[in-house]
């Protein structure tokens, strides 16, 4: 993960089809498309189906005759193109309620897929040692939600917090984890082994 | 929505935690693919609840602490510093037994058991003028038999017989009765309860009860002269 920056030289990469430049896109957007997808579709298929029409779409539009003007909104493109994938996929399956009014509880894929299959062993370690930082009631919470997907209000009232407490906990083991995974990409540059 | 706001209401954690919906989510990842800083915000925070899903139901794992040895007021006995010398100066105590205090015990109690005639050193006469101070040579680890003349003169209900070293100082005393002083009393000496050079027996009698005057009688003096053999 590394912070990206859109220029013109990135989409006059992707312009003339270069492959790295290109996958690079693909695995950056591809997360992000993805979430989004989730929190508004259930289906896996449909999911991917509209993930690929999303890709297409953008990709045939950079490389189109007057392509995208300003490099730095490649990214505001793509969600752009998505949003439109999306309501004619609702257009077409006259869902026009979709999801919308639904909280994104399946933000996070549940079941395995790509996405969470990459996640490493050195990774798992990192979580752990954030977890283990955690005191009982912390950890508990963290694992009513995410892994038992209970009620957030209700999980909140059980431990006596409320859910300002929950976002700011998850906040903070999220900044830690993002702290040592840069330590580790720092020390696997420098030829130390993390862990 | 731009960034400063997404920072100011946690808008990661919100869109993580499932609690945006409608047009403040549109808004969020309309910024979302914009900004490189939240798109790596949100995938760290998809990462660490993926992983933390699994993580977070293995039991933790903590190294119990190993607990503190809570040291006593006896603690200073099994330190090196006092143990050390402690047990230096036991084995120099055991050496001193084994070899010189055993052989030195083996030999007195040869001797006690080895049969052999006793010369008594003879106090008697006491008072009478012109005679000689007697000598006795006594082994330095072991003993020797004075014959003590008591004058037996009635009205004592007993005598005390004290033995003064050659400086005056009270070095023993025994009490006899009457029954004992009408003979000849053998007294065994240890040489270590005398002193070298003129020791003096002194004997006195303890008037009977209902006497007038209940002090001690001089009774007899006698003086000998002891030379411990090494």
């Amino acid at each position: 993960m590394n912070f990206v920056t859109f220029d013109a030289s990135y989409v006059s990469k992707l312009r003339i089809g270069d492959a790295p430049t290109e996958q690079h896109f693909i695995q950056y957007f591809s997360e992000l498309i993805l979430l989004k997808l989730r929190s508004r579709l259930h289906s896996q298929e449909l999911i991917e189906d509209l993930r690929q029409e999303t890709f297409s779409r953008t990709l045939s539009l950079i490389r189109s005759e007057g392509g995208l003007r300003h490099a730095e909104r490649l990214g505001p493109l793509v969600n752009s193109i998505c949003n439109n994938v999306l309501m004619e996929h609702y257009r077409s399956s006259n869902r026009v309620e979709a999801l919308e009014d639904k909280t994104a509880q399946g933000l996070v894929e549940t079941r395995p897929n790509a996405l969470a299959t990459v996640i490493s062993d050195d990774t798992r370690k990192l979580v752990r040692h954030v977890l283990n930082g955690l005191n009982e009631r912390d950890r508990r919470l963290l694992q009513a939600v995410f892994l038992e997907e209970r009620d957030k209000d209700e999980v909140c009232t059980e431990l006596g917090v409320d859910r300002d407490y929950l976002r700011v906990l998850l906040h903070r083991a999220k900044a830690s984890f993002r702290v040592m995974y840069f330590k580790q990409v720092d020390a696997k540059k420098s030829g130390w082994v993390f862990g | 929505m731009n960034h400063q706001e997404v920072l100011q209401e946690l808008a990661v954690e919100r869109y993580l935690l499932g609690e945006l919906s409608g047009a403040s989510r549109d808004s969020f990842e309309e910024h979302l693919f914009e900004c490189s800083e939240c798109a790596m915000d949100v995938k760290m925070g998809v990462t660490f609840i993926n992983a933390a899903r699994t993580e977070v139901n293995v039991p933790r794992r903590v190294a119990v602490p190993r607990a503190e040895r809570v040291r006593g007021w006896t603690s200073w006995f099994t330190s090196p510093w006092v143990l050390g010398p402690t047990l230096a100066m036991c084995l120099l105590a055991l050496c001193f037994q084994i070899f010189i205090l055993q052989p030195r015990l083996r030999q007195e109690l040869a001797q006690v058991q080895t049969p052999s005639v006793l010369n008594p050193l003879v106090l008697a006469n006491a008072g009478a003028r012109g005679d000689s101070v007697p000598e006795i040579v006594a082994p330095e680890h072991g003993s020797f038999v004075i014959s003590l003349d008591v004058p037996a003169t009635g009205g004592f209900s007993s005598y005390l017989c004290s033995l003064y070293a050659p400086g005056g100082s009270l070095l023993w005393q025994i009490t006899v009765s009457p029954e004992q002083a009408r003979d000849a009393l053998l007294v065994n000496v240890p040489t270590s309860k005398t002193k070298e050079g003129l020791n003096t027996f002194l004997i006195q009698g303890l008037p009977a009860a209902g006497s007038a005057n209940g002090r001690l009688v001089d009774l007899a003096r006698y003086r000998f002269r002891v030379t411990i053999q090494k």
